[in-house]
């Protein structure tokens, strides 16, 4: 099954008031000058169709100001039979889907799992940026891919989050922060075990788009863990037992320092997750060409992951980056392109996206 | 500061301290009650002035009740060597309702959650374990939500209780999983009740 999108209307969507878009193609290209509001078109579908801004921003910030409820519609087909999506966004937070009118509580059943994967000039962060930033994006595709990864996290990071204050404001006796660590053991175990075998299935893909990127460099992954494992090949099974001994001793093992730093040291939420590039750490020693190329990659390699798991093809959301690339870097997301479900794209000039597919349809905003 | 007069200012700023109650409801809330006949205005002053002199909680186990013992706590027919502990007196109403439970209950108030500053201190614990080492009670079904504030909870009141010899369970899942307790349909608390498990280690 695949969801292809038709139409887009926002409404107190931000700057837009009242905005129709449509009919979209197989790929559109949204064009328009700065501040004309091409992101927030993307923003509007991935908060509909994932759940999540990748802005991470609040409801209230995505309601136009002095406005109370945005609203989002999109008409399009599933399956080849005509469906309406639509999502309510009040300014106090609470937001309604709904599908054919009918008010629908799970998103992923309600829109038969249907996935984007966002493309921004940001995504250099992936290789450049801290820790936090590639776990972040796998955790954010782990949470789209499964139900069950997306509440570990959230009810792990909720843990983590009361145990600080515990530590930090307080000053707990261990007996009242004990049975928080057992949570942080068994949930911490889960998130570790689910986010290992997401960076193995993963990386298998963004390897293997990284090979046509590159000129015969090779992209290896470490995952360096502060959970007292320290098995840095994701492809090795753990089980939640073994995690949960390993994080065990290790909150034995670190309990002072957590006391004199106040603040949880040990856990899931301290990974890093490292890209070696020819055995050596991108991060710190590829050029910008090529951290360029393996952020490209990683994003080519989960449009490949969720059609591994979901079998279903993503919708891919591109935010103004044709221009950041090269000529060989644009040609591989273009091969990418032509394998989704649709791609919808942003741009301030044209000649940027010459090359796109001929059937390619424009739209214009401002 | 306010654009208002005084006495609207002050109305939607006491609405707003109520939850979940953000700055726009709260003026939509006041500026109905400005519109409303002034007797509809007094009968629901009243009622806000009722509840909180009449209501009062159980002094055994911190339900609802309009006198000493709640009703649950002054019934006959109730099995006193049963005791569910539950965050809410809304949790009460749950289980009663899905008719799966005869014993007593034992209310906490609350869930343990240091980010919202509450600890066992702030929560009816003290009185649950005064209530267990007194003698009659022979189990102790802990029924707080099945979300992480319940779920350690759970873990500290078993911690807690085991070393008096009291067998203490935690109601299986069944439940949906992250979901207040309050939304559980009642055929699923039923067979959660029936299905329910001593808590691990």
């Amino acid at each position: 099954m695949s969801f292809l999108i038709d139409r887009i209307t926002l409404e107190n969507f931000r700057n837009h008031r009242s905005l129709e878009v449509g009919p979209l193609g197989g790929t559109t290209v949204v064009l328009g000058p700065n501040g004309a509001g091409k992101t927030n078109v993307l923003e509007a579908i991935d908060l509909v169709v994932s759940g999540r801004s990748f802005r991470n921003a609040r409801l209230e910030d995505i309601v136009t100001w002095g406005e109370h409820r945005a609203c989002v519609t999109m008409r399009g087909l599933r399956d080849s039979t005509e469906v309406v999506i639509q999502e309510r966004f009040d300014v106090d937070g609470d937001r309604r889907l709904s599908v054919d009118g009918l008010e629908r509580k799970r998103r992923s059943e309600a829109l038969h799992g249907a996935h984007t994967v966002v493309f921004r000039p940001d995504d250099l962060e992936l290789v450049k940026g801290p820790a936090d930033a590639r776990r972040d994006a796998l955790d954010a595709l782990g949470s789209r891919l499964s139900e069950v990864y997306a509440h570990t996290r959230r009810e792990y990071h909720k843990v983590v989050r009361h145990r600080n204050v515990l530590l930090r404001e307080w000053k707990a006796s261990s007996a009242d922060l004990e049975v928080w660590t057992l949570q942080a053991i068994v949930l911490g175990a889960r998130l570790l075990v689910h986010r290992r075998r997401l960076v193995a299935r993963l990386f298998s893909n963004i390897r293997e788009s990284h090979s046509r990127l590159s000129d015969g460099q090779e992209l290896t992954v470490e995952y360096h863990d502060r959970c007292g494992l320290g098995i840095t090949d994701p492809a090795v099974e753990l089980t939640v037992e073994e995690a949960r001994e390993a994080l065990a001793s290790e909150f034995a093992a670190r309990s002072e320092d957590e006391r004199r730093r106040a603040t949880t040291v040990v856990g899931p939420h301290r990974d890093d997750i490292v890209l070696l590039l020819d055995g050596r750490e991108a991060r710190r020693f590829a050029s910008q060409g090529q951290q360029r190329s393996i952020a490209l990659a990683w994003r080519i390699g989960e449009v490949g992951t969720i059609e591994d798991v979901s079998g279903e093809r993503p919708i891919l959301l591109l935010d103004d980056v044709m221009s950041e690339l090269d000529e060989s870097r644009r040609n591989a997301l273009q091969t990418c392109m032509s394998e989704a479900a649709q791609t919808i794209l942003t741009t301030t000039d044209l000649s940027h996206v010459r090359a796109t597919r001929g059937d390619a349809v424009v739209v214009e905003l401002g | 500061m306010s654009l208002y007069a005084p006495a609207i200012a002050r109305l939607i700023e006491e609405f707003q301290r109520l939850p979940g109650i953000g700055p726009k409801s709260a003026q939509r809330l006041a500026f109905f009650i400005l519109r409303s006949d002034e007797e509809s205005a007094r009968r629901l002053a009243e009622a806000i002035v009722e509840v909180k002199r009449s209501v009062k909680l159980c002094s055994q186990c911190y339900n609802l009740a309009e006198g000493e013992l709640c009703e649950i706590c002054a019934s006959e027919k109730r099995d006193r060597s049963v005791l569910c502990v539950v965050e809410e007196p809304r949790d009460v109403v749950a289980i009663e309702r899905s008719g799966g439970f005869s014993g007593l209950y034992h209310v906490l108030q609350g869930a343990i959650s240091p980010m919202d500053g509450i600890g066992p201190e702030q929560l009816k614990m003290r009185e649950l374990v005064e209530r267990v080492a007194s003698g009659e009670i022979r189990e102790v079904i802990v029924a707080t939500n099945p979300n992480v504030e319940g779920e350690t909870t759970a873990l500290y009141i078993a911690r807690l209780l085991r070393p008096l010899g009291v067998r203490v369970t935690r109601i299986a899942s069944g439940l949906p999983v992250g979901g207040d307790l309050e939304y559980a349909d009642e055929v699923t608390l039923s067979r959660a009740l029936e299905g329910r498990r001593d808590i691990g280690e």
